[in-house]
């Protein structure tokens, strides 16, 4: 094994150990100059990881803004079918002794339903503030569950689904926000245990 | 994004960070304090309203005459991250040059100059086709709206 000499101190060491056993300070690491680390690598030193671990904590914060759109969105689309509902109602009175549904109702319906959707998704938001792993998966379960059923609804319904695109991006976002997450939980544990076996 | 980089320097601890705190000084970074022992600087804005204004954090953490960097630029999203990884990564060897090889520091920051003037010129063209295709489709509004005052 090739000895470098210390260019602290000048003493020949044998190439190995990160420290030179004479003076204590760095000897020189076989580097090939500053690297990206990648979506799916973690850092080697202690700071890099750090850095690393603040920038995918940040990612996975993310999804609390995408949640809240989400409870925006079906919130104001829920009051908007629940105000056009009641105005129909209100408009076209059903007639006396009827046993047909008056017009509006429907809309009504759909519009509690959607605002309870918001509602549900405003909770995940809040919850996201705490838990932004655990909140982003429940979120991304949740809306791939009612995406499923919507298309499925419009399939049997013989319209096609709205909206598809920009849920497919909500679902990408909040995929994003899961994966740095998960990442970051990975990134945690590895410190964790360099910290417990620092000496 | 993260850029690590570690080298080795001969100077001591504070002289090494006077020479880091001074050439990222010189480079727009501002000193953020210190976390976990590691001194940090940033740069840009969290919602920057120009890409060379993107938001970039360095960390450097100096142990028995090593030197660890990691840079990050948190807010970009993957095509800027393009167009942004020549300047992280020239500001971590531009650091080793200056500190470890004892590059004059103008000389030294010339490649992050150099790397930040290409993310400016890559700006500038990206507004200008935006003013481009805003002017084309203003112009066909217009076109459209003047077609159906005429007709009859």
């Amino acid at each position: 094994m090739s000895a470098i000499a210390c260019p602290h101190c000048q003493s020949e060491m044998p190439g190995i150990g990160e420290f030179c056993a004479d003076c204590g300070k760095a000897l020189p690491i076989a580097t090939s100059g500053p690297r990206i680390i990648g979506a799916r690598e973690f850092a080697t030193s202690a700071t890099g990881q750090a850095v690393q671990s603040d920038e995918l904590a940040k990612k996975v914060k993310s999804a609390f803004g995408i949640l809240l759109a989400v409870a925006i969105i079906q919130l104001l689309f829920g009051i908007g079918w629940f105000v056009v509902g009641v105005v129909g109602l209100t408009n076209n009175p059903p007639p006396p002794n009827s046993n047909a549904v008056p017009p509006g109702v429907d809309h009504i319906i759909t519009g509690v339903l959607l605002a309870i959707v918001g509602l549900v998704f405003l909770g995940i938001a809040i919850w996201a503030r705490f838990m932004p792993l655990a909140a982003a998966i429940t979120g991304l379960s949740l809306y791939g569950l009612f995406f499923a059923l919507d298309i499925v609804a419009s399939i049997a319904a013989g319209v096609p689904p709205g909206g598809v695109i920009i849920r497919i991006l909500i679902m990408g976002a909040l995929f994003k926000a899961v994966q740095a997450g998960l990442q970051h939980r990975e990134l945690k544990r590895r410190l964790a245990a360099e910290g417990a076996l620092a000496p | 994004m993260v850029v690590e980089h570690i080298f080795i320097t001969t100077l001591e601890r504070d002289d090494a960070l006077v020479l880091a705190d001074a050439f990222f000084t010189d480079l727009g970074l501002q000193r953020a304090g210190s976390r976990d022992g590691a001194d940090e600087w940033t740069a840009g804005k969290d919602r920057p309203r120009a890409l060379s204004d993107f938001k970039r954090t360095v960390r450097v953490d100096f142990d028995r005459g090593r030197i660890t960097l990691a840079a990050s630029a948190p807010t970009l999203r993957t095509e800027q991250e393009k167009t942004c990884q020549p300047y992280m990564l020239a500001l971590a060897a531009s650091l080793e040059a200056h500190i470890s090889h004892g590059q004059p520091a103008e000389e030294a920051a010339a490649p992050v100059l150099a790397a930040m003037d290409k993310i400016k010129r890559r700006e500038r063209r990206t507004r200008l086709i935006a003013y481009i295709v805003i002017g084309v489709f203003l112009v066909f509004l217009a076109v459209v709206i003047i077609a159906v005052a005429l007709s009859p």
